[in-house]
């Protein structure tokens, strides 16, 4: 079979090469040119579980925690993470204006203020904790770490939506 | 002891005695039948019995031809025994060995009992009867059933049960709603001395004033003036505190009123909860016959409109009931205490009014319960075509499925109109009725003020009363038709109450943990609605064993796994799982042993990760990733935006079959089962998803003893053995070569499963 389990522990090694892309050895020595780390839970639990896929999505590894790594390996992996994820983190929620068929959102980021359309009824998901996530109509996704730390408009606004 | 089945207590057919007395010595009753119908098919009873000797047969008791007279034929005579049964009518027929053909004729109520009856003879002359005592638990329910039809008020009187968490709240509630009615009968009372010994008193004394001084105007004034300064301000003082007494008894009648509103309106936000709990965890609890009978909008609605409507009303209506009650005998008291000839003609109306309620209450009682089911209906034809909503475009069938619920919608607002009409008319009754009973007192009063007999205060005081008093009737009579509104929801909700689950824990759970997996199918029937769909079958799977399952459709496979599941159970015979019938185990602890993938895998609303973990909802993540590895679906998941955080099911990321059968491949994977049933899609896969779901199958299969419904050759080829079923009966059984060397009935199946692949790979080739 083509992949068998991937050992958790950490029995390979992570580089850049010299055109910066990221290789993965494994233990039996073998190179794998173009690596990408994929967070196997993004939302629940961001940083457990990180998997490396091949070009084709095959997972060659997987490491269970962000902690358990190297501090150099870390960083690289998540400089890598970090390139492939957009998630804005919400610090305000400026206005909601409800449309017939759809919601107007007005929010300020960490990246910087959006407005965003969305037509799911279910914009707003609750996660584990505090936590809360609003996807956009094109699959954006938008964090609040702590529903409760929001300014006390925004709570109002967002209230409706919970 | 002779076993004797329930047929005979169910129906009370002829004494016990006269059969006693037929038997010979060393003889006893195997089976025993009575019959519904005579020969021209007109209802009559008629009983069959077979003994370990005979078959025995007396006359039709009650067609007036025949009558008692028994005719018998020894086993050896008879050549055959069957029963038939045909769109709800059946025979039994018996040929002797000289050929010649008596016939006895049944309804379906009944049938179980004849086949129950020619199996017995079979077993009997084969040689396999054993004497075991075995109650057609069946028969015993759909009697039992029968009798239970209460009536409809008592339903609602049975929600009391589930206010018991609330008594406290309930009886606080009374206390105020009670306070809140005696301090509105205040009032009136204290209008009566404010006109009889302030006001009238006032007056006369003026008019005193104007007859006894007829000399000059003047002098009038003068005296008007004085008595007005004097006496007036005396009396406005007075006045005063009548004044604030009523204003004092209106705003404490408010505030408990509020009081009493909120804290009723918390007690059955919680009652209908506690309902809408009780029943939903009832309904889970019912077997799937329950379900397959019936309409999930239906039962949606009762979950949530009626427990709704049942809410409202208890907390508008219900608490007024009590109030108005005691607002009605109060008033009657104290119009009784001030003048009872004037209160006994006051209430004259009140008996004309009770007679106007009971004369609507049938029609709106079973006008709601119309209305109700219809309202089911409606729901129904929803839940129908929005989850289909993929069949109904594309069959380009909008406008039918509009049709369809414009018509159930319409029958709603017939159903409606009728009952409407009906109270309709009745509440501007019950006003009029009011509008006169106010005309008769002011009539009855003045004449008796003219005749000296009363004081107009206490005339005011009577109108006063009497105009709350029939406010109360006409609230109350109102109250009438929700009571049986909220009734009828209540009789609904208790229908699904009263359902016992078909499929029911054993009285004395016999200890399961992990199960070895050894199955045995002991002589295994299975009837459903009398309808034969299992007949006799035994089986033998040893532990780890495959099975496939292969037969036509209609041929009883499904059954099989669903006895198999205990989604129901067997209407004969007994399925064994490691020597102990699976009736004996706790339902949880044995359904924690199966692992089932269903032909169409459902998805729950939530995560990837929700939904493999749904039967071990504790599993670590790398337990989940294990199972979801193995079930060759991980590299996958990985490729969706949010991996096993990604939201599936109704309103999720769409998945493709081959994706979801391997989600419900993880799922059950990861309960570890000792047993899995694998219900087979039929619809074939592209070559690359139909080899991942292969290897997934091949890990899930490995160790574990699986009773597969096969469509795939892959499947076929891979089963220790497979098992053939035919109307409802094992026609082979043996491995896939040996059963391909035999050339029966597998053989052609498997032809004709070759053809049609062979015939796809080729459409597949055609098209680019």
């Amino acid at each position: 079979m083509a992949d068998a389990t991937p050992s958790a522990g950490p029995d390979f090694t992570l580089h850049r090469d010299e055109r910066h892309r990221l290789v993965l050895t494994d233990a039996q020595g073998r190179r794998h040119v173009d690596v990408e780390p994929v967070r196997c839970f993004p939302v629940s639990f961001p940083d457990q579980w990180i998997a490396i896929c091949d070009e084709q999505g095959h997972e060659l590894a997987c490491i269970q925690h962000l902690g358990q790594l190297d501090p150099e390996l870390r960083r690289t992996l998540e400089e890598e993470l970090a390139g492939h994820e957009f998630v804005p983190v919400v610090q305000r929620i400026v206005q909601i204006r409800e449309e017939s068929d759809c919601s107007c959102w007005e929010l300020e980021t960490d990246r910087g203020p959006v407005s965003f359309q969305t037509n799911d009824e279910n914009v707003v998901r609750r996660l584990n904790g505090r936590r809360a996530m609003l996807m956009d109509k094109s699959g954006i996704r938008y964090l609040i770490p702590d529903t409760a730390a929001l300014d006390r408009a925004s709570r109002r606004l967002l209230e409706q939506y919970l | 002891m002779p076993p004797i089945t329930n047929q005979t207590r169910a129906l009370e057919p002829v004494d016990q005695q006269s059969i006693e007395g037929q038997l010979a010595a060393g003889e006893y009753v195997v089976a025993r039948l009575v019959t519904d119908l005579d020969l021209q098919l007109r209802y009559a009873r008629q009983e069959v019995v077979l003994t370990n000797q005979r078959l025995l047969a007396q006359g039709a008791v009650g067609s007036g031809e025949g009558g008692g007279a028994w005719r018998s034929w020894r086993l050896a005579e008879i050549a055959d025994l069957r029963a038939r049964d045909r769109a709800g009518l059946g025979r039994l027929e018996l040929v002797n060995t000289g050929g010649e053909l008596t016939q006895w004729r049944y309804t379906v109520a009944v049938s179980a009992a004849a086949h129950d009856l020619a199996r017995r003879f079979r077993d009997l002359r084969n040689g396999t009867y054993v004497n075991a005592e075995e109650a057609d638990e069946e028969e015993q329910e759909t009697w039992a059933t029968n009798g239970d039809a209460r009536p409809k008020a008592w339903s609602l009187l049975r929600i009391t049960r589930f206010a018991r968490p609330c008594t406290n709240l309930i009886i606080l509630g009374v206390v105020l709603s009670l306070a809140s009615t005696a301090l509105s009968l205040v009032p009136p009372y204290l209008t009566i001395p404010l006109m009889d010994k302030v006001l009238i008193p006032y007056q006369n004394r003026v008019e005193e004033v104007e007859k006894s001084t007829q000399q000059d105007a003047a002098a009038r004034e003068g005296q008007l003036r004085e008595l007005r300064d004097q006496d007036g301000a005396s009396r406005l003082a007075t006045v005063a505190w009548y004044l604030t007494g009523l204003l004092a008894a209106a705003v404490g009648a408010w505030v408990l009123a509020w009081g009493q509103g909120a804290v009723m309106a918390w007690v059955s936000e919680r009652i209908s909860a506690n309902l809408r709990n009780e029943t939903y965890g009832h309904l889970l609890r019912l077997s799937l016959e329950y379900f397959s009978g019936r309409r999930t909008g239906d039962l949606i609605a009762r979950i949530s409109s009626d427990t709704d409507r049942i809410c409202s009303y208890l907390s508008d209506t219900l608490m007024d009931f009590g109030a108005d009650v005691l607002m009605i005998v109060g008033t009657a008291v104290i119009l009784f205490s001030i003048n009872p000839t004037l209160a006994a003609v006051t209430l004259c109306p009140l008996p004309l009014i009770i007679w106007l309620v009971y004369l609507v209450r049938a029609r709106l009682q079973t006008g709601f319960q119309r209305g109700g089911r219809r309202w089911g209906e409606m729901t129904s034809v929803l839940a129908d075509s929005i989850p289909g909503i993929r069949v109904v475009k594309a069959f380009a069938q909008e406008r039918r499925e509009m049709d369809r619920f414009r018509m159930t919608n319409n029958r709603v607002v017939e159903a409606n109109d009728r009952v409407n009409t009906v109270w309709t008319f009745f509440w501007p009754m019950v006003a009029l009725m009011n509008q006169v009973g106010l005309l008769v007192v002011w009539a009855f009063g003045a004449w008796r003020v003219i005749d000296l007999q009363i004081t107009v205060g206490v005339l005011a005081g009577f109108l006063a009363y009497i105009g709350r008093f029939y406010v109360r009737v006409e609230a109350m009579s109102r109250m009438f038709s929700l009571t049986e509104r909220a009734a009828a929801s209540a009789q609904r909700l208790m229908e699904v109450l009263d359902q016992q689950p078909r499929v029911t824990e054993p009285a004395q759970p016999a200890p399961v943990g992990r199960v070895e997996g050894h199955i045995e199918l002991r002589r295994v029937s299975f009837r459903y609605h009398s309808r034969p769909v299992l007949d006799n079958v035994e089986l033998d799977i040893r532990p780890g064993e495959m099975i496939g399952l292969v037969g036509p459709s209609g041929a009883g496979k499904t059954t099989l796994i669903n006895l198999v599941c205990r989604f129901y159970d067997v209407s004969e015979g007994a399925i064994h799982v490691d020597g102990t019938d699976i009736r004996d185990f706790p339902l949880d602890g044995y359904r924690r042993n199966i692992g089932v993938v269903l032909q169409e895998p459902f998805l729950f609303y939530g995560t990837i990760a929700e939904n493999i973990a749904y039967g071990r909802p504790d599993a670590s993540l790398e337990a989940i990733m294990e199972a979801a590895r193995a079930a060759r679906a991980h590299d996958f998941i990985l490729r969706l935006p949010d991996g096993y955080d990604s939201m599936v099911g109704e309103r999720g990321q769409s998945l493709s079959g081959g994706e979801r059968q391997r989600i419900s491949i993880a799922r059950a994977l990861l309960i570890d089962p000792r047993i899995l049933i694998l219900d087979e899609a039929t619809s074939s896969v592209d070559t690359e998803t139909e080899r991942e779901i292969q290897l997934a199958l091949e890990n899930l299969i490995q160790g574990r003893t699986t009773i597969a419904i096969a469509h795939r050759l892959s499947t076929l080829r891979r089963a220790d053995r497979l098992v053939v079923l035919e109307r409802g009966q094992i026609v082979e059984v043996g491995p896939h070569d040996d059963l391909l060397q035999r050339g029966g009935t597998y053989a052609r199946l498997y032809r004709a499963q070759l053809e049609m692949n062979r015939a796809r790979a080729a459409e597949a080739a055609r098209t680019p």
